[in-house]
């Protein structure tokens, strides 16, 4: 038997876990061991040393706070439980269950449309011209998160909050308005990066064909790519949203927001599209911003990439 | 598992809350000292006891005799005890000035319990130790701390340790080798 076998045997064996057989070989071996029996003293005087650690004391008067506690927690907890149902059979005694029905689900369908309503309603007629031929089913709202605020049992009134999930499925074309305030929504809110990615995709597939200038509703669009490049923790998505906006260059806003970019992004591939992507020599017979001077300047001095520094200088000196 | 305490269960399973406090009062002094071990502080053994209990509470209804209802309990106090995040500031120095409660629960400063017979340097030697064992606990994983606390310091077979982690034995003896081969490492300077 291995000496680490033996070692092991010993630690159990303070803690009285060996089976005789087991105990009799440890025995056995240590009258011939030297160096089991240091391990042996060192491990009792670690054992000595740990003595010192006293568990904190059980005491009564301790146990029965707890126990008072828990009784209460557990009755708090009861009675919220049952307001739920007083109230739900004071509702039984006024209305009749069928009648209750009804109104439940018209008062469901009328949530969903407002819903439907807020979320897609139509702005001023735009003179882009996409024909509108998308349609929309709204499905059954779900009400969650229902908090009971006061009630009176006396009059039946009660007040009480809560949120509503209405699943809606869109069939249309991606240049559409609504369709693409969705997508829009999509890039910034949506915690799954596989969705973003695809909403850009479909976005980008569409500012590719556009050769002129972009309609009014595409600002929501604009500033939800803006948003994907400089905050998305997912370093895929900021690039598919470098790709998509330099379509929309040289506007003004997303030439902040590629200035923006080469000044505080980390990852140096995306610094590097960024810079490939503003071209100076647009500005061939015009001035260029100071804005965007002092970034190249501060670029051709200061970056710590050689080929952003190369890049800034040459752009500095075609412009001269 | 006694006849009364199936009798027990199957009341406080209907609801009845005198059945559920008298489980809870079989069985707390237990979960509390478990959980005292592990945590060394009053106010977060307080807050497992409560959690645990609450989880009793909440799956009785579920409990289908595949186990003892003791093993059931000390499985919630040890799961919550890994999964526990002390929300206090634990005060690792015992101050003497601080109260502690005699036999008739009146108060006295500690300083005033400490023995005559040991000179003041060897206190301060045994707080030193002592400061110094509980740093040392403290560099175990949860699941080391767990099971060194429940052998060395509660006397648990491993054995039932395993039934309570819901591991196999050899893993529960794996912890307990790590453990002390680590507390071994960080004590190693100390002078016993």
């Amino acid at each position: 038997m291995k000496h680490k076998q033996f070692k092991e045997w010993l630690q159990l064996s303070t803690y009285n876990e060996l089976s005789e057989q087991e105990q009799a070989l440890l025995n056995r071996h240590l009258a011939t061991c030297e160096q089991c029996r240091r391990a042996f003293e060192d491990l009792n005087k670690l054992h000595d040393a740990l003595a010192h650690h006293q568990s904190v004391e059980v005491q009564e008067p301790l146990i029965q706070e707890a126990r008072r506690n828990l009784r209460l927690r557990i009755q708090s907890g009861a009675a919220q439980e049952s307001l739920w149902n007083k109230i739900k059979d004071a509702l039984d005694e006024i209305i009749a269950h069928p009648v209750q029905a009804a109104l439940g689900g018209a008062a469901m369908i009328a949530i969903g449309i407002l819903v439907g309503y807020l979320a897609f309603r139509a702005p001023a007629e735009s003179s882009f011209p996409i024909q509108k031929t998308s349609t929309m089913e709204a499905g059954e709202s779900q009400v969650t998160n229902i908090r009971f605020l006061d009630r009176n049992p006396q009059t039946g009134d009660v007040e009480f909050t809560f949120e509503t999930v209405t699943p809606v499925r869109i069939r249309g074309n991606v240049n559409e308005e609504h369709v693409q305030k969705v997508l829009a929504r999509a890039l910034v809110s949506n915690q799954n990066v596989g969705t973003r990615l695809r909403a850009l995709n479909m976005i980008g597939a569409q500012a590719e064909q556009r050769s002129n200038r972009l309609p009014e509703f595409d600002e929501e669009i604009k500033q939800a790519l803006i948003t994907a490049l400089l905050h998305d923790q997912n370093i895929g998505v900021r690039k598919e949203a470098l790709g998509v906006l330099r379509n929309y260059l040289p506007d003004p806003v997303v030439v902040r927001a590629f200035l923006q970019v080469l000044a505080k992004e980390k990852n140096t591939g995306l610094k590097i599209a960024a810079i490939n992507s503003l071209d100076l020599s647009q500005y061939e017979n015009q001035p260029v911003s100071s804005e965007i001077l002092e970034m190249f300047r501060n670029k051709a001095q200061s970056d710590e990439n050689n080929y952003i520094r190369i890049k800034a200088k040459t752009a500095l000196q075609e412009i001269q | 598992m006694a006849a009364d305490e199936t009798e027990l269960i199957m009341q406080a399973q209907r609801g009845n809350m005198d059945a559920f406090e008298q489980l809870v009062q079989r069985h707390d002094k237990k979960v509390f000292t478990i959980a005292a071990g592990y945590v060394h502080s009053a106010d977060d053994a307080k807050d497992i006891y409560q959690e645990v209990f609450l989880r009793v509470y909440k799956g009785l209804p579920k409990f289908k005799y595949r186990s003892e209802f003791s093993t059931w309990i000390y499985r919630i106090t040890t799961n919550v005890c890994l999964s526990h995040r002390s929300r206090r500031k634990r005060n690792l120095h015992t101050s003497l000035d601080q109260n502690v409660s005699d036999e008739d629960g009146q108060p006295h400063p500690l300083k005033d319990t400490l023995s005559d017979n040991v000179s003041a340097d060897q206190q301060t030697h045994n707080a030193e130790i002592t400061l110094r064992v509980e740093q040392a606990l403290k560099t175990l994983s949860p699941r080391q701390r767990m099971v060194f606390t429940m052998r060395h310091y509660e006397g648990y077979k491993l054995k039932e340790i395993a039934e309570m982690m819901k591991c196999r034995e050899g893993t529960v003896k794996k912890y307990l080798f790590e453990a002390t081969a680590r507390l071994r490492k960080q004590l190693k300077d100390l002078a016993y």
